[in-house]
Order: C-alpha cells, then sequence, then structure tokens
C-alpha cells in the first residue's frame, strides 16, 4: 500500500476511526498499530512479515537479554543482534551484488550458479537500521530496555514510518507508546496539512518531473548538453520532492494518531556548503550514521588523517545504503570528498541557524553559496541518477558541450509549464517556512477561508497534474 | 475530535464539489474531443452519422482505409470506427452504441485479425471514461471491460489516475471520419523479436460474434470479411491464423459474407508501403483502400 494511491486514502481514515475509539486504552491503541502496521506491510508481500516479525523479536530479546547479563555478555548479545540483523539486510540486498561482482572479477561472469535472486524487501533497509538503534542505545545505557513486547514492535513497524523512515530512534518513539494518547486539534489538523503538502510534493513534482528525467537519462546521447543539464536539475527536484513528500506524509499521518515523528529534511536546497546540505537531507540516516558509526570511529575528535577515514567511512556506508551498485558508493565518494575540505579547515559547523534569518531575501553571497551548493549536489545525484558509472561519466562529459547553450527539449507546454509554476510555487512556500517545524505550516495566512482555498487549491493540482504514472517513491528501493 | 472531524468532512464535501465540477468541465472537453480515441465514442454516440458503410475492426482498420476513397468510388458517406488495440469486444459495443442511435449502414466492412477474438486487455482505457457521466452509456461498456468502483464513481479519480495529459495533449492524431493516414516510415525489421503470442480464442467473444452476424444479416445488411495487409516475412510467425480462419470461413458460408484476403497481395513485399510489419502507412493505406473499393465493386456488395 502506498501513500499516493486509493487504498491507503480509505485505510488511513478507518484506522484513524477504529484507533481513536479505542478511548486512550494504550494497550489496545499499540495492539491496534501492531495489527494495522502489519497489515499495511503484509499489502506488498505478507511473506515478508516473517522476517520484520524476526527482526524485531531478535532486537526486543537483545535489550533484554544485555539488560540482564550486561556483565559479562552485554557486549556480545549487542554484537551478535548486529550481525544477524546486517546479516539478513546484507543477504537480501548485497548477497548477489557481491556475488555478480565476484564472478565479474574471477569467473568470468559466470555468476549463475552464485545468485540467489531474492527479492529485496520493502523498506528493509529503514527497520534494521530502526531495531538496531534500539539494542545499541540499550548496550551504551541511553535506554531501558522496554518489556512490552507489543510497544517494542509497535515502534518498529509503525506503519507511516515503517517502509521509508524517518529512520526513528526508540529514544525518541518508544517512550511515546509507553503512554496512553490523547486526541490534540492542532496536531491532527497540522497532520493534514503535512499530508496535503507531501501528496502535493511527490504528485505535483516529482512525478512529473521523472517523465522528463526519466525520458532523457535512459536516451542520454540523443540529447543535447543544455536538456542533459536541465534532466539533471529536474532530476534533484524529483528525488528531494519524492522523499520529503513521503516524509511529510509519514510525518502527518503519525500526528494524525498522536504521535511525533522525527524531522527529516529540513529545506536543504537552501543550504550554503556541503556540510549543511548533509545536516538537512535524509536527517535520520544521517544522525544514525553519526551517532552509531561516526563517533565510535573517533569523530573528529582525532588525527586528521583519522578524521578523512572516517568522514569517507560514514559517506561510503551512506551510499552502500541506498543500494548495492558503484554508482551509489560513488555518490558517497563525491560527497565525501565535498565535505573532508571543510571540516579539516574546519568550517563543517559553519552554518547551523537557517539562511537569511529575520530577512526575507538572501544577500547576493548567500545566494551565490546556494546556488554552487546546489550544482555540486546535483552532479552528485547523476552519480546517483545513473545506471552505472561509465553512464555517469559520459553523462558529465556530454553536458561540457557547446550545445549547453541550446535551447532544451520541451517535450509540451502543458507539462513543462505547470511543472514549472509547481517548483516556483514549492520553493516559495518552504523559504517562508524554512525556520519552521515544517515547510507547510501558512503561519503568515491568518485567515481560515484563505487557507482551505489554499488547500483546495492543492488538491487541485494533485488531481490535474497526476501524470497517472502510479509512481512509487524512490527510497521505497532501499 | 469532533471539531476535528466535523472539518474533515465539510473539507471533504467542498473537495468533492470541486472535482464533481471538475469531472464534468473535463468530460465536456472529451466529448467534444476530435482526438483519437474519443472520437470513435463520441460519433458512435451522436445521431446523424448516417454512414452507409461503417468499417470496424482494430488499428489495423482505422489506419488502412480511408473514407475518403471510399467515399468517392461510390459517392458514399463511409465512417471508419476501426479500435486501436481493441478486440471484437470493445469494437462490438461501439458499434452497437453507434446502432443505438443511428441508422443500419448499407454495408458492414469488418476486418478481422489474430488478436480479434481475445479479451481486450487494458489499452487507452481512458477512451471510455468520458462516457461514465450518462449511467447508460457507462453500463453498455461495462460488459466489456472492468473498472474499478474507484473509477466509477469517484469525480475526477479516472481522470487523475490516468492522466489527464491526453485530453489536452494535442499530440495523438486529429482524425478525418475516422481515418488518419500514417506518415511515417519503415522501420528495421527483426524477425527475432517479431514472434506473436499465440492468443486465445474466448468463447463468450465468439458467441457475441455469432450472434452479431446473425442480427446483421437478419437486418438485411450487407456485410464483408477483410483480412488486411502484413508484412510477408511477418505472416508466418502469427501462430493462430488456421483455427481461426476456420471459423471465419464457417462463418462466411453460413451467412454468406465473401471475404477478401490481402495478406498474399504484392503490397505485403513493398516495405515502402508499411511502417512496421502489421501496420501500412499512409502511402500503403490509400493504395490498398482504392483496391478495396475495386474488389467491393466487382463484388457488387453496395
Amino acid at each position: 500500500m502506498i501513500f499516493n494511491s486509493i487504498e491507503y486514502a480509505i485505510f488511513l481514515p478507518i484506522v484513524f476511526l477504529l484507533y481513536w475509539g479505542l478511548k486512550k486504552n494504550m494497550k489496545l491503541q499499540n495492539l491496534f498499530i501492531v495489527a494495522v502496521s502489519y497489515l499495511f506491510y503484509g499489502w506488498w508481500n505478507w511473506r515478508f512479515l516473517i522476517l520484520i516479525a524476526f527482526t524485531s523479536l531478535c532486537s526486543w530479546v537483545s535489550g533484554l537479554l544485555i539488560e540482564r547479563y550486561r556483565t559479562p555478555y552485554g557486549k556480545a548479545i549487542n554484537i551478535a543482534n548486529i550481525v544477524v540483523n546486517l546479516g539478513i539486510l546484507g543477504l537480501y540486498k548485497y548477497y548477489d551484488f557481491f556475488a555478480q561482482s565476484f564472478a565479474d572479477a574471477f569467473l568470468g561472469g559466470h555468476s549463475d550458479k552464485l545468485l540467489l535472486q531474492l527479492i529485496l524487501p520493502v523498506g528493509i533497509s529503514f527497520y534494521t537500521f530502526q531495531a538496531l538503534s534500539y539494542s545499541i542505545d540499550v548496550y551504551r545505557q541511553k535506554l531501558k530496555p522496554t518489556r512490552d513486547i507489543v510497544q517494542f514492535f509497535a515502534f518498529v513497524s509503525f506503519f507511516p514510518q515503517l517502509v521509508a523512515g524517518p529512520i526513528e530512534r526508540a529514544t525518541n518513539l518508544l517512550p511515546q507508546f509507553e503512554k496512553p494518547r490523547t486526541f490534540r486539534y492542532p496536531l491532527a489538523a497540522d497532520g493534514m496539512r503535512q499530508i496535503l503538502w507531501g501528496l502535493f510534493k511527490k504528485i505535483v513534482i516529482a512525478d512529473n518531473c521523472a517523465q522528463y528525467v526519466d525520458t532523457v537519462f535512459n536516451n542520454y546521447p540523443a540529447y543535447s548538453a543544455s536538456t542533459k543539464a536541465v534532466a539533471a536539475i529536474l532530476f534533484a527536484i524529483q528525488i528531494y520532492c519524492d522523499f520529503s513528500g513521503y516524509s511529510e506524509i509519514a510525518i502527518g499521518s503519525a500526528k494524525l494518531f498522536g504521535i511525533e515523528l522525527s524531522r527529516n529534511f529540513h529545506v536543504p536546497y537552501f543550504s550554503r556548503d556541503v556540510a549543511e546540505f548533509w545536516r538537512r537531507w535524509h536527517i535520520s540516516l544521517t544522525t544514525w550514521f553519526r551517532d552509531y558509526v561516526y563517533i565510535p570511529l573517533g569523530g573528529s575528535r582525532c588525527s586528521k588523517m583519522k578524521v578523512v577515514r572516517n568522514t569517507f567511512v560514514i559517506f561510503l556506508l551512506s551510499g552502500m545504503w541506498h543500494g548495492a551498485n558503484w554508482t551509489f558508493l560513488a555518490w558517497g565518494a563525491f560527497h565525501a570528498m565535498l565535505f573532508i575540505p571543510l571540516i579539516l579547515l574546519g568550517k563543517n559547523r559553519k552554518h547551523t541557524d537557517a539562511v537569511a534569518m529575520g530577512r526575507v531575501l538572501p544577500s547576493i553571497k548567500e545566494l551565490g553559496q546556494m546556488v554552487l551548493t546546489f550544482a555540486l549536489v546535483t552532479i552528485g545525484w547523476i552519480l546517483f541518477r545513473a545506471d552505472s558509472i561509465e553512464m555517469a561519466g559520459h553523462y558529465i562529459a556530454g553536458m561540457a558541450s557547446a550545445s549547453l547553450f541550446r535551447v532544451p527539449w520541451i517535450p509540451s507546454k502543458w507539462h513543462i509549464g505547470p511543472l514549472i509554476i509547481a517548483i516556483i510555487a514549492m520553493a516559495l512556500v518552504e523559504w517562508i517556512d524554512r525556520s519552521q517545524e515544517h515547510p507547510f505550516t501558512l503561519r503568515i495566512v491568518r485567515r481560515r477561508w484563505l487557507r482551505w482555498a489554499i488547500y483546495l487549491a492543492l488538491l487541485a493540482a494533485i488531481v490535474l497534474r497526476n501524470p497517472g504514472t502510479g509512481n512509487q517513491f524512490i527510497y521505497f528501493q532501499f | 475530535m469532533r471539531k476535528f472531524i466535523i472539518r474533515t468532512f465539510a473539507f471533504v464535501a467542498m473537495a468533492t464539489a470541486m472535482m464533481a465540477l471538475l469531472d464534468i468541465a473535463i468530460t465536456y472537453q472529451a466529448q467534444h474531443s476530435d482526438l483519437r480515441p474519443y472520437w470513435k465514442w463520441n460519433h458512435a454516440i451522436r445521431s446523424g452519422n448516417d454512414a452507409d458503410i461503417y468499417i470496424m475492426g482494430n488499428s489495423r482498420a482505422w489506419c488502412h482505409f480511408s473514407p475518403a476513397i471510399l467515399d468517392s468510388a461510390f459517392d458514399a458517406n463511409t465512417m471508419n470506427f476501426g479500435l486501436d488495440g481493441a478486440g471484437f469486444d470493445w469494437q462490438l459495443a461501439n458499434y452497437n452504441l453507434y446502432r443505438n442511435n443511428n441508422p443500419k449502414p448499407k454495408l458492414l466492412i469488418m476486418t478481422i485479425d489474430y488478436s480479434e477474438f481475445s479479451i481486450t486487455a487494458g489499452y487507452e482505457r481512458h477512451q471510455f471514461f468520458h462516457l461514465f457521466l450518462s449511467p447508460e452509456l457507462r453500463d453498455s461498456v461495462f460488459p466489456v471491460h472492468h473498472f474499478s468502483w474507484a473509477e466509477r464513481y469517484l469525480p475526477m479519480y479516472r481522470y487523475a489516475n490516468y492522466g489527464l495529459d491526453k485530453y489536452f495533449d494535442k499530440k495523438p492524431y486529429t482524425l478525418y471520419k475516422g481515418y488518419a493516414g500514417q506518415d511515417r516510415h519503415w522501420g528495421e525489421f527483426d524477425n527475432t523479436t517479431s514472434t506473436n503470442p499465440r492468443y486465445a480464442a474466448n468463447g463468450q467473444i465468439m458467441e457475441k460474434m455469432e450472434r452479431h452476424l446473425a442480427k446483421a444479416s437478419s437486418e438485411g445488411i450487407n456485410m464483408v470479411f477483410v483480412h488486411a495487409p502484413t508484412y510477408s516475412r511477418y505472416y508466418p510467425t502469427i501462430k493462430n491464423l488456421d483455427s481461426m480462419w476456420t471459423i471465419v470461413h464457417q462463418w462466411s458460408e453460413k451467412y454468406d459474407i465473401p471475404i477478401i484476403d490481402y495478406t498474399s497481395d504484392p503490397i505485403c513485399d513493398d516495405t515502402s508501403c508499411f511502417y512496421n510489419p502489421r501496420h501500412l502507412n499512409k502511402k500503403g493505406a490509400e493504395r490498398i483502400s482504392r483496391q478495396l473499393a475495386n474488389d467491393i465493386k466487382e463484388l457488387n456488395l453496395l
């Protein structure tokens, strides 16, 4: 069941009404959340429910065992849980990739007997990391293990964030399942707003960008440099609107149930350097790697050589997390190379607040910094989007030609005109709310009728500009 | 909670009203569209077409037979209702709609194809959507193709879910009496990738055909089966020809319907007349339309 489907439009209100009909009975509410989350996940493939149940059970049992046998077995139990969970993830997500690479290197490409060709379970990277963070936090004594298995299963499988995040920490989400939820009108109304905004970004912008992007990337040698550049920019916008759109819908849906999830995106394309970009892009994954990999390796409080190594490690892991392809590794390495100079010069935390705070417009310098950062990130997205490193190389090289100054390919005015208007509208709205809790608070619109008119306009745009391609969210594949 | 539900309900009500208005506007636009494929259905539901010659079939009818050539040959009114990608189920639905609103044609040209009697998959399903506002029309289409309840009853859902570009983009052909000559050229024919699936004839659709032939015959409508040209190297790859033509010959004898077979015509070797192995381009279509006019004259069908 995907968020932009009629099934979810029916599922969500029914679940909402039944959930609040349970009258603040915390245990029943949690049990209900587990049941509907498993229904939601099983909609794709019920067989994978066994996998998520096993992952949840392992981490829950590990938490209890770590607490009970902390000395002398706590570390061993924690490591065992990590090995089991990452082993499952590795088997489904990476085994074939490494087997194929091995066969290419040593067996002349004959990989038939080596490959398992397993179907990748939706969201496995997300819920595995979420479950792992729990046992690690228990081991680090940042968290008391829960004895309530239903609470824990609800934490791992909570349907809004189950398949594509945000990757929640037990320290944030688990306590919310430990107390009765009461309905809060402002929270629920805010959730509805976020759902609408997420759908707008996904359907009106991301799915329409995808049509142009897919056409060009699938046959890039046939297009001019300017068209390639436009497609790369549109892919940067597509992936942002697709993934942040998903996160908005997830966070909004959770709010309807009285649950507050972590923020996953914070206007990343208004960043003034790559370090700021990474504080604002896929925040839940970035902070996961920071807390569970980067800092344990020594972080930035060690020799410069080690800082470089640590930075490379987390960016390569981040790339690898996205998928089993050399392009993702190259994407991670590219960002590491952009990040390392900043960290070595001590400028990686130069921009910690929102850009142009207290001003309507950015300065020329800030604008230049944002454009440069966006351009660098967009080059990185070409690596991310390409089928192979060779293709990415050809694509980038193809952009450096005289045809860069030609008019780019425009499929039809009916398609591209409204898309440009939607992108500008989105950028304006997110600029106005860049320092707010989420990018669509509409805090400056005081009159209710005007807010409702905006909601209806967004809804009309969603319906009228749906390209009808039924695109899945990009991050479902990770 | 109460306040939230009331406001959500109010918003949903307003949104539904807005969607209903949009639905009516889009439907009106499509009902007055001359773009393929809406033309076929829009003309089927209108009276006053008064076709002397009604051409029935799939894409191998709609882009092969020019009404202008047949009109000038017979001083008649020809309309081409060939439906791209359609099996006989859709073709019959279209013909029945036409007959509900128009007098019988003098001649019914039925192009018979090897995928004719299998169930039509969801090809260009949006061609039906603008018919849904009328329950009578909607129900006349339903038996031949299934639509979800959301497509049937939620305003705008069917349009949004299929993409509205198709209703406004001017790229699809504008038709002349249902026909558009394809100004395209032959591409490379790859024999290895052109193997055909074996289309399974559906018993219910065969029965519909039998009833259709019996009814048209009882109404005194002249009929002719036409097998449109197919590129000669492609023809042997078609798998279910023999079994299908055995049945067509039985119908031919039973209802006294002549068969015009162009699959051994010299045009089938001439790639300058095709744009792909199954479809003639404009040059080929005009040539075969003149040939069809001559053959109809020889058979004294009109």
